[in-house]
């Protein structure tokens, strides 16, 4: 740090000596504001030491497979699924599966490691590779998301937040209600909550905040 | 009066002697120009069938690289053998969630349905492939007669070579050949499942192809079945090469002379027998139609299965 700061200090004292103050000032404020910048956690590392596995999703689209003329599976995108564990740092990361879906639907699954965990809380973050997610990699990433969850269920494990990059907070709440999950905002504290199951799902910038509540899907049978 | 005859005899002898060179020669000329012919015209027919040899080879290599083209049958394989594990580990996450907690079971019983029909989804694009893969060969295979038959006839010296339309092009796989489809890493139960049922070629762990590869029940409705097709080994792809008939397995007849076949092919085609017909006339007005087979098999699978990116 101190090789960083040594030449914005010896700046600022030159700036300082010759009498430009003005000069100065508005370099010793940009400095304090880089070192506040450079100090503040990213998100994800925020999210990764508040809970003790954390889940990626990551989405790619498949390029040059099954996209010919009226094709049922293309096109297809691919889903990796890690966990880490943020707080242990002798962990490595575990591949977890690979999925393989066109759009809503799941065509493929090709584990490659047990879920392996010990209690403790669980969080979810999605990621697109390219960067930007389109309408079929938030459609897979929803799907994965719940398929997720459900091999975490049946291990007695529930998730505690799911963190969808912005763009695609749209697109996944608006395929979560096919699974049951009704997206809604955050009951108050002393308001019952008739749901089995409660998600929080926010984005990464923190703008939107929603929480998913598990009511049996349509078409179940069980509505009633 | 005896020392005259003795001469006359010798010259009579001598005579005879020298008279029947010329036959001899005639006869041992004879033989040898038509030794010479023979040999000529045996070289003509062995370069004849060589070059004729090579142009079917050629038209059916090609049609075997368009055959994999993009591993497209590679990628099939294998998006069988993750259909089945879709299936079959969200069978299992449904029985473990009716057990332990019955009110997500709808959840469950969703993603295995959606798993259900995503194997269907999958079965219904091996068809559609195994159909658009013949019906691809069919137009390659026939182009490419049509444009060697288009180029007119070939003379080499005394023989005429006249390539026909007459073609004969059956689909089939690879004999003794597995899938490039690998069995399952990590779902232990499943791989036991399916070594037991001897699903696997051999002692390995590629899926046996062109046989129905079927889960445990109650997912034994669905239908999974693998196309033969050489695997890629450490970073060796199979090139597309000639084969013998006795590595091909042939299936179906997808061109056949004077007649037209649009037969629904039900397996992935990996191997291709091509049979062509060319006229070959000679003076005298010697003609015989001579038929060349080839079969060769496609691309191996570029990527393997075990690949995690």
């Amino acid at each position: 740090m101190n090789k960083v700061l040594s030449p914005l200090v010896d700046f600022f004292a030159t700036g300082f000596r010759s009498g430009r103050l003005a000069c100065a000032l508005a370099f010793l404020t940009t400095a304090v504001a880089t070192l506040l910048i450079l100090q503040l956690p990213c998100k994800s590392q925020s999210l990764g030491k508040t809970y003790d596995y954390l889940f990626l999703i990551e989405t790619e689209q498949v390029r040059d497979q099954f996209e010919y003329k009226n094709s049922f599976i293309g096109p297809v995108v691919k889903t990796k699924i890690t966990y880490s564990q943020p707080n242990n740092e002798d962990a490595e990361p575990v591949h977890y599966e690979d999925l393989w879906m066109h759009g809503w639907n799941i065509l493929g699954c090709r584990r490659m490691h047990d879920l392996d965990l010990h209690s403790g809380q669980v969080a979810f973050e999605v990621r697109h590779k390219s960067g930007f997610g389109s309408l079929q990699e938030a459609e897979a990433a929803a799907k994965a998301a719940l398929r997720l969850f459900v091999d975490l269920y049946a291990r007695r494990q529930s998730v505690s937040v799911i963190l969808v990059p912005d763009e695609s907070m749209g697109y996944m709440l608006n395929q979560m209600p096919q699974a049951g999950f009704t997206p809604g905002p955050e009951s108050a504290p002393d308001v019952p909550v008739y749901s089995p199951i409660v998600i929080p799902i926010r984005t990464v910038s923190g703008s939107q905040k929603q929480v998913l509540y598990y009511t049996t899907p349509p078409g179940s049978g069980d509505d009633e | 009066m005896t020392e005259r005859h003795n001469d006359s005899l010798n010259q009579r002898v001598r005579r005879t002697c020298r008279g029947g060179v010329l036959p001899l020669i005639m006869l041992v000329a004879t033989i040898i120009a038509a030794l010479v012919m023979v040999a000529i015209g045996t070289s003509l027919l062995m370069l004849s069938n060589a070059k004729l040899n090579s142009t079917t080879e050629n038209i059916g290599l090609q049609a075997a690289v368009q055959l994999n083209k993009g591993d497209r049958i590679g990628e099939m394989n294998s998006m069988i053998e993750r259909s089945r594990e879709a299936v079959f580990t969200s069978r299992r996450a449904y029985d473990d969630i009716a057990k332990q907690a019955p009110h997500v079971e709808p959840l469950a019983r969703l993603l295995l349905d959606d798993a259900r029909v995503g194997a269907t989804r999958v079965e219904e694009e091996r068809q559609l492939l195994s159909g658009m893969l013949g019906k691809e060969l069919e137009i390659a295979i026939t182009s490419k007669v049509k444009e060697t038959k288009d180029r007119g006839p070939m003379n080499l010296m005394l023989l005429t070579l006249t390539p026909t339309e007459d073609t004969i092009v059956e689909v089939g796989s690879l004999r003794d050949m597995p899938s490039n489809a690998t069995a399952p890493i990590a779902i232990e139960q499943l791989k036991e499942f399916d070594r037991g049922a001897g699903y696997f070629y051999q002692k390995t762990d590629f899926y046996r192809p062109e046989i129905n590869v079927k889960l445990p029940a109650p997912d034994n409705d669905l239908n999974f079945v693998f196309a033969s097709l050489h695997p890629r080994i450490k970073d060796t792809i199979a090139s597309a090469r000639l084969i013998t008939p006795d590595d091909f397995d042939g299936r179906t007849v997808i061109v056949a002379p004077g007649r037209l076949i649009r037969p629904r092919l039900h397996n992935l085609p990996t191997a291709i027998r091509v049979v062509t017909k060319t006229n070959v006339s000679a003076p005298l007005n010697l003609r015989e139609d001579m038929a060349i087979t080839t079969i060769v098999s496609a691309t191996g699978s570029e990527k393997s299965d075990n690949d995690s990116d």
